[in-house]
């Protein structure tokens, strides 16, 4: 809305390297800039100053849309609530949107359509059916499964799994995760207030406010600096929690970087024998 | 393009117009619809483009945020032009070419619609601008009131309106996420035939048709959960406050529309 009295600067003096193949997070206040910088990576938003690479693509205020159209190829985004954007007859053919609009033949769409709606858990059954008819869950697979069906490269995700229940969220981040591992130049971007998936998925993680970067960690920096968390208000995840839990009620050390389950339980057992041996 | 459209928006500010009381501001806009239609005469013309420029300037209205706005209206407002141009058949002939001929009528007509047009266009962007959704519907329910005796559910017609008013931001905010979603899906909204770009919108219609459904019904349960029973006996917490300021618009508008009057009877 440049030029209206509602203009607002969203972003300001970002300046970042993510590199590929790596699992990112972006993390950071309601306003802080995440979901602009989300979009910025596959050119729904353009920078009004400045300059980004994405791929072979190079972005700047004067790109054209057009310009901008392979890129989405390259990068796919998964959208808050990303069921708000289905819209076709059938399940399948919701799915194959994507694929037909990039060319893709109609064959190759809807065999590329079935074989991704039944990784992301959506039965044959159901295939026929209408998107409008499925559970809420079932619809966000369905959505996801939209934007999967695009082979990208780099997957953007807006916080896909809000409004979910805990079960729900696991098995679509543990399905994105998947995803990831498949390939090694597949590359994630995650928005996510949830610090345990952040802790749990990224191998490096951005702080925003402000529309502006705050710093860049990988996790097992930023989840076990007490002081870090507190002045950027982020929470600090279970796992961590759990083992600094333990290190003041025992008086000893523990290392507390640990983001899985097996990992917390590898480091209660070291603390363990550290007490038979000590 | 969505962006820029500014009918029904309102820009929050401390101006003249802002201050002034909803039903003063509506009888007004009316008054004006009414008798700039009535009348021909150059002195009431002058008045009305005065009352227009001088309402735009009290109101404090960014020019170049107003200007953006108004662009795709002034599309409208020449097309108008265009059709009385070809259509009226009065007058001298001032332009001849076998198969199209202009007379010195529709140049004046065309005119004349044209800028009767344009001065009601801004004059009711300046009310809605200067007008909070709220102010707006209560004074038209006062307004209105008076029709309840007939029986017209005046209080249901008001809430329609602010509820539509209400969600017009929202729909544009979801139309635009929606647009966004299906983009990055690779659709092209700008690039093929017209029947192509047309086609297109289905996957943008489609998803906000549905949620408005969902909203509608939502936002019934909502009321009807908290025992929502219309106007009969329901007090307001918001009170308007007729002051002198508004008497004084009312007079002047009351006064355009009495010398309107005049120079069509004599």
């Amino acid at each position: 809305m440049s030029g209206s009295p509602f203009e607002k600067e969203a972003l300001r003096d970002v300046s970042l390297v993510l590199s590929s193949g790596k699992y990112h997070a972006v993390a950071g206040h309601t306003g802080s800039g995440k979901s602009t910088l989300l979009q910025l990576f596959n050119g729904l938003e353009k920078p009004t100053k400045g300059k980004l690479t994405v791929g072979d693509w190079t972005i700047t205020p004067e790109t054209k849309q057009r310009d901008l159209y392979e890129l989405r190829r390259y990068a796919g985004i998964v959208f808050q609530f990303p069921e708000q954007q289905l819209f076709d007859e059938t399940i399948v053919k919701d799915v194959m949107y994507g694929p037909l609009n990039l060319g893709v033949n109609k064959e190759k769409a809807e065999q590329l359509a079935k074989d991704t709606l039944l990784r992301v858990g959506i039965g044959e059954e159901l295939h026929g059916r209408s998107p409008f008819e499925l559970s809420g869950g079932q619809m966000r697979r369905t959505a996801i499964a939209g934007v999967l069906a695009m082979e990208p490269e780099l997957l953007l995700l807006d916080e896909p799994t809000a409004g979910l229940d805990p079960k729900g969220q696991k098995e679509i981040m543990e399905l994105f995760y998947d995803w990831f591992k498949e390939k090694p130049e597949r590359t994630i971007v995650l928005i996510s207030h949830d610090m345990n998936q952040v802790a749990r998925y990224a191998d490096h993680v951005v702080v925003m406010g402000d529309g502006k970067k705050q710093l860049e960690k990988t996790p097992a920096e930023l989840f076990t600096d007490e002081t870090m968390l507190q002045t950027y208000q982020l929470a600090m995840p279970e796992t961590v929690r759990i083992l600094k839990a333990l290190e003041t009620a025992s008086g000893r050390p523990v290392a507390s970087d640990a983001f899985t389950r097996e990992e917390t339980l590898q480091r209660i057992l070291a603390w363990k024998r550290g007490e038979r041996s000590g | 393009m969505m962006d820029n459209i500014i009918i029904g928006q309102y820009l929050p500010g401390k101006s003249f117009v802002h201050s002034l009381d909803p039903r003063a501001k509506i009888t007004a806009v009316v008054l004006f619809m009414v008798f700039i239609f009535i009348s021909r005469d150059p002195f009431v013309l002058s008045m009305a483009v005065g009352l227009t420029v001088a309402a735009f300037l009290a109101a404090g209205i960014p020019p170049r945020f107003f200007w953006k706005g108004i662009r795709v209206i002034l599309l409208i407002v020449l097309l108008t032009f265009t059709l009385h141009l070809f259509m009226t058949r009065e007058g001298e002939v001032w332009l001849d070419l076998g198969w199209l001929t202009i007379y010195s009528g529709g140049v004046i007509e065309g005119g004349l619609i044209a800028l009767r047009l344009f001065l009601l266009i801004v004059l009711a962007t300046m009310l809605t601008l200067t007008t909070t959704p709220v102010d707006l519907t209560d004074g038209m329910e006062r307004l209105m009131s008076p029709l309840e005796r007939v029986r017209v559910p005046t209080h249901e017609l008001a809430l329609m309106m602010s509820i539509a008013l209400r969600f017009i931001p929202t729909l544009l905010g979801e139309t635009q996420k929606i647009i966004k979603a299906q983009t990055a899906r690779g659709a092209s909204f700008s690039q093929g035939s017209i029947w192509k770009r047309l086609n297109a919108l289905i996957p943008v219609l489609i998803p906000l048709f549905a949620q408005s459904f969902k909203r509608a019904e939502d936002l019934a349960i909502a009321m009807e959960a908290r025992g929502y029973a219309g106007g009969e006996g329901r007090t307001k917490f918001r009170q308007l406050a007729w002051r002198k300021r508004d008497t004084l618009i009312l007079v002047l508008f009351s006064a355009f529309g009495a010398f309107s009057i005049t120079t069509r009877i004599l």
